[in-house]
């Protein structure tokens, strides 16, 4: 199943049937339709667009933008916590990951990764575009970006 | 991406959604209280306001002044017929009239005027 994790926003794209309710059970989230993807219940609706001090689900804006969910969460540094499922400011995760290369792709030491956690290189890890293998349970990641 | 808000303007400080919109372009002047639209485009904002109901109140005034400015003509026309009616009776003949042509251009100025009259009440019905 393919994970894509744009400027703290989550999509996941199932290849079988299975995909969606086995990821749900084995990881105990919420997940539901959006558009053409999956994503977590607390990420559906996100407006698309912002005013500074207009709620952005659970926190108010601080720029005025139309876009794509994931742009008003770019433009607003905010990002979607694993751990708290609500939104939060980017600026309050903490911690690093490292993301070993084995020449075709990168592995992530957990099945999802945080946005927002510092890469090795010290800048934050803002979107990635991985693949979630069943078998093994782990993240292969294609390419993360700081944006 | 854009978005169409539903917004106000007081005092050239745009309001959308309850909360204020920093650095919104007002396309019009902007003084007067006015309810619109603001258009989100990426991070620009852009207020837009219909003025139909200034050119309606200016449109009427204007109406207002013309039948105001035809009443004082029609005074003047009057006055000045009276004023060239000349006495009857008596020996010798009447004075001429002096004043026949004057009447007559006033008389003609008050006629335009209801003319461009009509005029504005067809353009304050046609309103966009």
């Amino acid at each position: 199943m393919r994970i894509l994790c744009r400027s703290g926003h989550f999509a996941f794209y199932p290849e079988l049937a299975s995909d969606i309710s086995r990821f749900a059970s084995l990881y105990k989230v919420n997940m539901v339709r959006e558009e053409d993807y999956y994503t977590f219940s607390f990420l559906q609706g996100l407006p698309d667009w912002s005013l500074p001090l207009y709620p952005v689900k659970n926190l108010p804006a601080i720029k005025k933008y139309s876009g794509r969910p994931w742009e008003i969460l770019r433009e607003n540094e905010f990002v979607y916590s694993l751990t708290l499922s609500v939104l939060v400011p980017k600026v309050s995760i903490v911690g690093m990951i490292e993301l070993p290369s084995n020449g075709f792709y990168f592995t992530a030491p957990t099945p999802i990764i945080q946005p927002g956690l510092l890469a090795t290189t010290g800048r934050r890890i803002m979107s990635y575009d991985g693949k979630f293998d069943f078998g093994i349970q782990r993240l292969r990641v294609r390419e993360f970006s700081y944006v | 991406m854009s978005k169409v808000l539903t917004a106000s303007c007081v005092g050239k400080v745009v309001t959308s959604n309850g909360v204020p919109v920093p650095g919104s372009v007002i396309l019009s002047e902007g003084n007067g209280s006015s309810t619109g639209v603001l258009v989100l485009e990426e991070g620009e904002a852009t207020y837009v306001t219909s003025n139909a109901t200034d050119l309606k109140s200016l449109i009427e005034k204007a109406i207002a002044l013309l039948e105001k400015n035809n009443t004082a003509l029609t005074q003047i026309a009057t006055a000045l017929t009276s004023i060239d009616a000349k006495p009857t009776g008596g020996a010798g003949s009447a004075p001429t009239p002096v004043a026949t042509s004057a009447i007559a251009q006033v008389n003609t100025i008050v006629t335009e005027n209801e003319v461009i009259k009509v005029q504005m009440e067809t353009l304050k019905g046609a309103l966009k």
